[in-house]
């Protein structure tokens, strides 16, 4: 969705922008509803955690893919599990919250280390370096 | 995140108090004071936060030396078997897409190069299950890796060893470390495990108010069917195109009364009010006074006082929005006392005034959806910088 609050979950009340078709809709991928936590959907956070931690065990660090569609909740409790297998976790993650004051919750509530932005979108040399 | 408490005293303290708080983990951390406030009541101070980065630890290398082919010469910059710490800054990350890469077997050379070229790090792309879509980002089985990836793909373990012997391989060899997708918003459409849980995704069973937006998907679907036999343009080009596939949208949406999940039904109201106040079946309205109170003042209070009118706004099915009939009765006998004759038809004047923002809300997003659908349309399939996807069909 264009410019939208990460912070609000467009999937659910009182959001109407899948009734208003604002939603860029990627055919090949289902939303996932995470709730406000565990209680609310008890097996989607055990088998998410648990892919978490399998990768944990594994590698050196994750990249939270699309982390500004990501709850933030949600973004917490994994990295979180992710970290207590493996305490020296690096985490990037892609996030575009088109506010540097919502970027900066997201980076000091996750502990991100770096941030990935698409470099194309610099057009010159000074709008490349504040990405 | 961990909290400590701070012991309390009586004197009054002329100096900072200080807080030694040993830090033994990497990770983001929340911090405030907890108070008795003036009152006795217990205050949280404003949160602080502060990050701690993680070591990253990985085989140290000899200093390459440029005045030769370092890509071929593998004389310099040689990973030894000491790990050291490195600066995080002094991560140099490659981005590999795994499915070009071949099997986990093959990836010697693609790592070698990486490697010589002075890369520390890899980052993979996900290396599980891909749904339909082939995309790796559409994971089909976040537990188990894909078996076109693997030389065993029938492990038992769906291939984590082969995917642990790899990445050591890689950090020992090469002095590669290993970063990888972690993918939590979505799943693919096909995923192993979404017929069983069904509730890890968003419905309209689970998320009620979902329910118009996919009788307006389902209009849409409807009317790419019959394209061809309402004789409209398939393989839109120009704007003339685009609106004539705009005026069929809106009658496609106009057909679905939409409407009718945003208002209330007056007239069913009215009739079931009117055969309350005669039955007298009445519940005692016992709200703030109505005597007196503007049509407008009435509606404002049927909508906001709690309990009364039920599904305000929840757009959940058609007239789901509604007030109990007994419930309706007290209130506009309360607002017209000695007026037995014209209550219901009263509160179907206050009815109506409630449904006008809801009409207007209504037409604001029937005319959004219109506009994006047409837009969407215009950057698939006529603008220059868009993907031009041509033909309209069920896909």
């Amino acid at each position: 969705m264009w410019a939208a609050d990460p912070l609000k979950n467009f999937a659910e009340y009182p959001s109407k922008a899948y009734l208003r078709r604002e939603v860029i809709v990627w055919g090949d991928c289902v939303k996932l509803r995470y709730g406000k936590g565990p209680e609310d959907n008890p097996w989607l956070w055990e088998h998410m955690t648990n892919y978490c931690e399998m990768l944990a065990t594994t590698f050196d660090g994750f990249r939270l893919d699309n982390c500004h569609s990501t709850p933030l909740h949600v973004g917490v409790h994994m990295i979180d599990a992710g970290r207590r297998i493996n305490p020296n976790l690096y985490v990037m993650a892609e996030l575009f919250t088109g506010s540097e004051e919502t970027d900066l919750k997201f980076v000091r509530e996750l502990g991100l280390n770096s941030l990935v932005r698409e470099a194309y979108n610099g057009g010159d040399n000074k709008e490349f370096s504040r990405l | 995140m961990s909290s400590l408490a701070s012991t309390q005293t009586r004197k009054p303290h002329t100096r900072p108090i200080h807080v030694n708080l040993p830090i033994s983990a990497p990770g983001a951390f929340c911090y405030y004071v907890e108070y008795d406030g003036p009152g006795g009541e217990r205050i949280m101070g404003r949160k602080g936060y502060f990050n701690v980065d993680p070591i990253i630890s990985l085989p140290a290398r000899t200093p390459f030396n440029l005045d030769c082919d370092v890509l071929t010469d593998t004389s310099s910059g040689q990973v030894t078997k000491q790990c050291q710490a490195i600066p995080l800054d002094g991560l140099a990350i490659l981005s590999i897409i795994a499915k070009w890469q071949g099997k986990l077997d093959e990836w010697d050379k693609h790592l070698a190069e990486a490697s010589r070229r002075g890369y520390n790090m890899i980052h993979y792309t996900p290396l599980h299950t891909r749904g339909d879509s082939g995309s790796p980002y559409s994971i089909y089985d976040q537990l188990s890796f894909d078996p076109t990836l693997l030389p065993d793909p029938k492990a038992a373990d769906g291939g984590y060893a082969q995917i642990c012997d790899t990445m050591n391989h890689a950090r020992n060899k090469y002095g590669l470390g290993a970063l990888t997708d972690v993918v939590l918003n979505h799943t693919a459409h096909d995923s192993a495990w979404l017929g069983q849980h069904p509730e890890a995704g968003y419905s309209p069973y689970n998320t009620p108010h979902l329910t118009p937006a996919v009788a307006l998907e389902d209009a849409m679907y409807e009317l790419t069917d019959n394209l061809k036999a309402l004789g409209l343009p398939t393989n839109p080009k120009t704007e003339d195109d685009l609106a004539t596939l705009g005026k069929a949208i809106k009658t496609a949406i106009d057909k679905v009364d939409l409407w009718k999940y945003y208002v209330l039904d007056v007239p069913s109201s009215v009739r079931a009010v009117g055969d309350a106040l005669a039955a007298k079946r009445v519940n005692r309205w016992k709200g703030e006074a109505l005597a007196g109170k503007s049509i407008a003042e009435l509606a404002r209070i049927a909508i906001d006082t709690p309990g009364f009118m039920h599904n305000y706004r929840a757009y959940s099915s058609p007239y789901c929005t509604n007030v109990d009939a007994e419930d309706a009765a007290g209130f506009i006998h309360a607002a017209f006392p000695h007026q037995n004759n014209i209550q219901a038809k009263e509160w179907g004047e206050i009815l109506d005034v409630v449904n006008v923002d809801l009409y207007k809300e209504f037409n604001d997003d029937v005319e959004a959806a219109k506009n994006q659908i047409v837009g969407r349309l215009r950057f698939t399939r006529l603008e220059e910088g868009g993907p031009k996807l041509g033909e309209i069909n069920k896909k």
